[in-house]
């Protein structure tokens, strides 16, 4: 049995005093930057037809007081998070190599389809050492992290970062490297993003947002109620979610219910509450960053409530792997094959984003339950479309709207003991928490 | 080719895409707008333009589509 006297669900880490400091510095040096620097960008150097001038162009572009300020921001704290030279290192050779694989991207040949696969294929690795670096213990024996771990909080933020760079590289505002890093290691997202699309981050850089005084204001309003949510009321009720002692195997079946009900709340009050502070603090910054929470509780469906818990990471899922890889299957098999090769892509991508959560059978139960689900309300959807009379009807009844909220709210967390617990532990749990068993 | 010819060709492929001839489109649509637009319907929306117009489009591009004006300012910058 895991650590029963832990809280499961472990809350971000993160000193509230030393963390809001830095962030003030932080925002007040970057705003006098921004006041103080006459334009936004380097001269831009005529590039000869030399391909080494060219490069070199590249490199040196962009490079001014305010991109030099915000990328040193990002690294003093980054340092405070990383450690170890084998994680520098790591890092510095991912932030190069993805700055060059993209460059050349750039200057290469659209629709050459041997140059195309090449990128394909970085990216494709790009997910396997994003899923090796964040478990370093995942088949260990071949992990390269395993051996040179990269230890740095938000790490699989870091390469998804990667991953949308060379993806929308030939859609980007021009741009330098130091840009690219200062993107890559944004303080604010840097722990737990939420994770920011790269052409609007290098866009919101180069043309910071206004901030007056009304943007202020609301933005010390945001990152109160952040600093409430998370520092004061998630701290608090945290230790409630735990057990302490107390064995859920033999506890009463009231306090169980109390317990997990309460967890995926106390999830919701920190990470949320993570994320309005960060977005308050990028505000006011000049970057306007996206949501990653929209009412999730008010969902009626578990697809639904995929669509507003971490929006910034489902929606980057959907956009970068779903989407490619339905455009990818459809061009090669008959209309007829559609459904289903869709349907298989939403278990697919589930299960990707349960296992990016956790890589023990626990979590993949996680995802086969969640993936389960969203494939039984495409069928379902399916069926409303195709089967008329009264077996359509009773087949797609349609929920009252508070048993769909309740139900959803019960769904995701009850499949959520399966990250805690063993996968035996966790069905004895569950059958204690549905009456099944005593 | 105009946008607006682009916008009654994109017509076309909405009301083969979707199997309604009454459908309408405008610039501001959006898939929250159709009840049959699911992710499957997108997807079909976006190869069948792609067919149409003889153009392909980059992950990133589809990516950033919010609405139908979108689309048709994707496809006119193709077209050139």
């Amino acid at each position: 049995m895991e650590n029963i006297n832990t809280p499961p669900i472990q809350t971000l880490d993160l000193n509230s005093l030393s963390f809001l400091l830095y962030a003030g510095a932080a925002i007040l040096i970057y705003n006098a930057v921004l006041y103080l620097s006459k334009s936004n960008s380097a001269k831009v150097r005529i590039a000869r037809k030399s391909p080494i001038f060219g490069w070199l162009s590249a490199i040196t572009y962009g490079i001014d007081s305010k991109s030099i300020t915000i990328a040193l921001l990002n690294l003093v704290f980054l340092t405070y998070f990383i450690s170890g030279t084998s994680s520098f290192l790591i890092l510095a050779g991912l932030f190069i190599s993805t700055y060059v694989i993209g460059q050349y991207k750039l200057r290469s040949t659209v629709g050459n389809s041997a140059t195309e696969r090449f990128f394909i294929a970085v990216i494709l690795g790009l997910w396997v050492l994003l899923f090796l670096a964040k478990d370093p213990n995942l088949v260990s024996f071949a992990n390269p992290f395993h051996y040179f771990p990269l230890k740095l909080i938000g790490v699989s933020f870091i390469f998804f970062r990667c991953i949308n760079y060379i993806e929308d590289i030939r859609i980007l505002p021009k741009h330098g490297p130091i840009t690219y890093f200062a993107y890559l290691v944004f303080f604010p997202t840097l722990i737990a993003g939420p994770l920011e699309r790269c052409d609007r981050w290098i866009e919101d850089f180069k043309t910071p947002h206004k901030v007056d005084k009304t943007v202020i204001w609301s933005s010390l309003n945001r990152i109160a109620n952040g600093f409430i949510k998370k520092f004061i009321l998630a701290d608090f009720l945290y230790p409630l979610t735990g057990f302490g002692g107390v064995d859920p195997l033999t506890t009463g079946v009231g306090l169980l219910w109390l317990i997990f009900l309460l967890q995926l709340f106390v999830l919701y009050l920190d990470f949320s509450g993570y994320t309005d502070m960060m977005i308050g603090i990028a505000r006011l910054m000049g970057f306007k960053l996206g949501e990653n929470f929209n009412r999730p509780f008010a969902s009626v469906s578990v697809q639904e409530f995929w669509s507003r818990w971490h929006i910034s990471l489902t929606s980057f899922i959907k956009d970068y792997v779903f989407t490619p890889l339905l455009r990818f299957g459809l061009m090669r098999v008959e209309a007829k094959w559609a459904f289903l090769i869709s349907t298989f892509l939403y278990f697919v991508t589930m299960m990707i984003f349960a296992l990016w959560h956790g890589t023990t059978w626990g979590f993949v139960i996680f995802g086969l339950l969640h993936g389960a689900a969203l494939v039984l309300i495409q069928v379902r959807n399916r069926i409303k479309s195709r089967v008329s009379g009264k077996l359509g009807v009773i087949l797609t009844w349609q929920a009252p709207r508070w048993l769909g909220i309740i139900t959803t709210y019960l769904f995701v967390s009850f499949t959520m003991i399966f990250w805690s617990f063993g996968v035996t532990e966790s069905i004895k749990i569950l059958s204690r928490l549905l009456f099944i068993s005593a | 080719m105009t946008q607006d010819d682009i916008q009654t060709t994109l017509l076309g492929v909405f009301r083969k895409v979707f199997s309604d001839e009454d459908i309408v489109i405008s610039e501001e649509m959006t898939a929250a707008d159709y009840e049959a637009w699911d992710s499957l319907n997108h997807i079909m929306l976006i190869m069948e333009t792609e067919a149409t117009f003889g153009v392909k489009f980059s992950n990133a591009e589809v990516a950033r589509l919010q609405k139908v004006g979108d689309l048709i300012k994707l496809v006119a910058g193709k077209l050139g």
